[in-house]
């Protein structure tokens, strides 16, 4: 299937860690020029290091998706390097898992600047740039949580469910102009270590909460009966991004080995 | 992307027309073993021969997916030339459209055999299969009038409602043997007048989807087209494959922004 990918632009939020590099290298590996808009530097550049031998071009540009400045610059630095945008992953996200009622403020106000303000300000800095172009394709991480609601991720949840509802506002929005919006929703995705992970990652202190024995038990909510790992994301991401998906907007699709099933 | 389909055996019903026909042609580009489990013996010829000298292989069986002996001759008849099946695709479906007030009691008959108990006979079909590889999967091809209810598809809607839900339960009961069902949701799906045989339901449906209705009914669409059935073939390709491993119990609207759910 002819996915047209090769030579097309790609920016990858948090192309550092777990699902955010599965997916960058999965761009990389069909000849994409790909940006890894990427806080953490040092892990940024390994991940960029790793692509080598893989037939795209990469560039890291060290970017906070929290702050719409950083954004536009990452996004102008795109343009100044490659010429054009195609495609935007928004892949950031964080969260800690508590109960509601035990959450501190300061990780509510976290978890809305990362998962949904840096969904808005990377959608809305390529947008008039995909307008003037009349193309474009943005695929965001959404999760099941966002769907069915998750215990111990209330507003995790929450913004997961904004990037759903919102992705498919705006889609209805720039449709006229030929731009797809659709949103890819993980389950319990585990990456391999922590050693290949920035140090911003919600896994370096989720791996507490998720101990191998709290993993085996999860496996039972999957009809597929294991976790997901991020190379099982980075699949829908790319047929999502890509022309043979030509036709497919406002959509949210769960990858999750059954958690979900809506 | 690797999508593993080469060499892969896929059972596709209705594969002579329309969206069945995309369908049929997309994976055989992918170089797979082809079945058109198809009724319509000159159609299905017609898209044999469009498929020559495409990678994979392309093959005929005759079925009546509204018959359950049909459908597990076809099955055991699958088996027999090419070893195991990898991959089915409940492609045939039917519409007249009607309000529900005027339909007539043998319309809604022709439609629940053609579009839910036609899933359920081949779906079935090729379950014990599937069980015993501990592997396979299944994709079918639903509709937006399932989704979100259409205009004078009521019973067609129920059908494609059914599809949905069905898969999602079965999906249920058999991923724990590695086996994966998902749902492809089409709009409306126009062919061009060579592309469907005499069992289509666009044999009468395009008396009513004149270029005028079709024009109309684009306002409808966040993407302002109707869509092609070669694109909502490219949905089916990616779900029957290895990057679709971790998908299953899905539904996914390929319909330019018809329903957003």
């Amino acid at each position: 299937m002819e996915l047209g990918l090769k030579g097309k632009t790609v920016i990858v939020t948090g192309g550092g860690s777990n699902i955010g590099r599965a997916v960058f290298l999965a761009f990389m590996s069909e000849g994409c020029n790909v940006v890894n808009a990427e806080l953490d530097e040092v892990q940024g550049q390994k991940v960029v290091d790793q692509a080598k031998s893989l037939s795209g071009k990469a560039l890291l540009v060290k970017t906070d998706v929290t702050d719409h400045k950083s954004v536009e610059a990452m996004v102008k630095k795109t343009l100044d390097t490659f010429g054009q945008i195609d495609i935007l992953v928004n892949n950031v996200g964080w969260t800690f898992d508590r109960l509601f009622i035990e959450k501190p403020r300061e990780e509510l106000e976290k978890e809305i600047k990362i998962n949904y303000w840096g969904f808005i300000n990377c959608t809305r800095a390529v947008l008039d740039h995909f307008i003037a172009r009349k193309s474009g394709a943005i695929v965001s991480l959404g999760s099941d949580a966002g769907r069915v609601g998750e215990w111990r991720e209330a507003v995790y949840s929450g913004c997961k469910g904004a990037v759903i509802a919102t992705t498919k506002a705006i889609a209805r929005e720039v449709g006229r102009y030929g731009i797809r919006l659709n949103v890819v929703c993980p389950g319990v995705t585990v990456p391999a270590s922590t050693n290949d992970m920035s140090k911003y990652s919600l896994w370096q202190d989720s791996f507490k909460i998720f101990t191998p024995e709290v993993q085996q038990k999860a496996t039972h909510s999957y009809p597929l009966r294991r976790l997901g790992k991020p190379e099982d994301i980075s699949g829908a991401i790319l047929f999502l991004s890509s022309d043979a998906a030509s036709f497919i907007t406002g959509q949210t699709l769960s990858v999750s080995g059954g958690y979900s099933m809506m | 992307m690797e999508l593993g389909l080469k060499g892969k055996t896929v059972i596709i019903t209705g594969g002579g027309s329309n969206i069945g026909r995309a369908i049929f042609l997309a994976f055989v580009k992918e170089g797979s073993t082809v079945i058109n489990a198809e009724i319509d013996e000159t159609q299905a010829k017609k898209v044999l021969d469009e498929a020559k000298g495409l990678p994979g292989k392309a093959l005929f069986i005759k079925t009546d997916v509204t018959d359950w002996d049909s459908v597990q001759n076809m099955v055991k008849t699958a088996i027999e030339k090419t070893g195991q099946i990898d991959v089915l695709v409940n492609n045939v479906g039917w519409v007249y459209d009607r309000l529900f007030v005027e339909k007539p009691r043998e319309e809604w008959e022709k439609e629940i055999k053609l579009n839910y108990w036609s899933y359920i006979n081949c779906t079935r079909g090729v379950l014990d299969h599937f069980i015993a590889r501990k592997g396979g999967n299944i994709v079918s091809v639903g509709s937006d009038a399932g989704r979100v209810g259409e205009f004078r598809e009521a019973v067609y809607g129920g059908c494609k409602g059914a599809i949905i839900a069905t898969s999602k339960a079965i999906a249920r009961e058999v991923g724990r043997y590695n086996i994966r069902l998902n749902v492809v949701c089409p709009g409306a799906t126009i062919p061009k007048k060579e592309e469907v045989g005499k069992d289509s339901m666009w044999q009468e449906a395009f008396k009513f989807f004149t270029p005028e209705m079709a024009e109309k009914a684009a306002h409808a669409y966040t993407l302002r087209r109707l869509g092609t059935a070669a694109e909502l073939a490219n949905a089916v390709v990616f779900m029957a494959s290895d990057a679709a491993s971790f998908i299953t119990g899905q539904t996914l609207s390929v319909s330019g922004g018809y329903s957003m759910m």
